[in-house]
């Protein structure tokens, strides 16, 4: 019986790693090691959710390009707040490649009201290219960066890497 | 995958009155979505109101 419930609990992590959506399984102990293009962002905070997946939690993966793009579709249907819902509920939520996008208001909006949502309940890991003096110009709309700057920073621990690039070519 | 996507499109065009699928269709494409099981939601509930409506009756009777 024990045996069958530690079966099915495994079974449970493994399809909750496999509905993550991580692009690779890299684990901490693998990853490459992150702020310039290459430098091991990616690696580094697929790391740490693969972790939070093992431990049993709740985690999505997803390129900050197909989230923008997920919200904007979502207002032709009206069902932004379902997925706010999904995406507000998660235990942690990786936005990869944040920066870099022409974002529409709507876009900047949705976003804002995701992590006013999250902020104090759940955990989010963003990896940037931009330092936060540049996210004014990304997502427009200063005061509401401003808001939204201070509830990402409020807890936030911002690891800032330097290094070689790791796509730097090797033959 | 792509002939699958447009046999499901051709299936709409020819399911559902012509004025609400160009309608939700526009603003599907106007806002980036391709999805078409909910691009049929959209016109589900643009028609909805015509092809479903329910007798006023009073509860009471």
């Amino acid at each position: 019986m024990t045996e069958e419930l530690e079966q099915l609990l495994k079974n449970l992590k493994l399809r909750r790693i496999g509905r993550a959506n991580l692009p690779e399984r890299w684990s901490l102990e693998t990853f490459p090691y992150a702020r310039q293009p290459g430098v091991g962002k990616t690696g580094l905070a697929c790391g740490l959710l693969l972790k939070a997946l093992q431990n049993g939690h709740r985690c999505q993966f997803i390129r900050a390009q197909d989230l923008f793009d997920e919200m904007y579709a979502s207002l032709a249907d009206r069902s932004t707040r379902r997925l706010l819902n999904r995406l507000a509920r998660l235990d942690v939520l990786l936005i990869d490649e944040f920066g870099y996008l022409n974002l529409k208001p709507e876009q900047s909006n949705t976003f804002f009201k995701l992590m006013e949502e999250r902020y104090h309940r759940h955990s989010t890991i963003i990896t940037t290219n931009l330092v936060y003096d540049e996210w004014h110009n990304f997502l427009g709309n200063k005061p509401m960066v401003d808001a939204l700057l201070s509830r990402v920073r409020h807890y936030c621990h911002t690891v800032t890497i330097n290094g070689p690039s790791l796509r730097d070519p090797q033959g | 995958m792509v002939a699958l996507a447009l046999r499901q499109l051709l299936r709409l065009l020819r399911e559902y009155p012509r004025e609400p699928f160009l309608d939700a269709a526009g603003e599907a494409g106007q806002y980036g979505l391709y999805d078409l099981d909910r691009l049929e939601r959209m016109i589900l509930r643009r028609v909805a109101r015509d092809y479903f409506l329910l007798l006023d009756t009073d509860p009471h009777d």
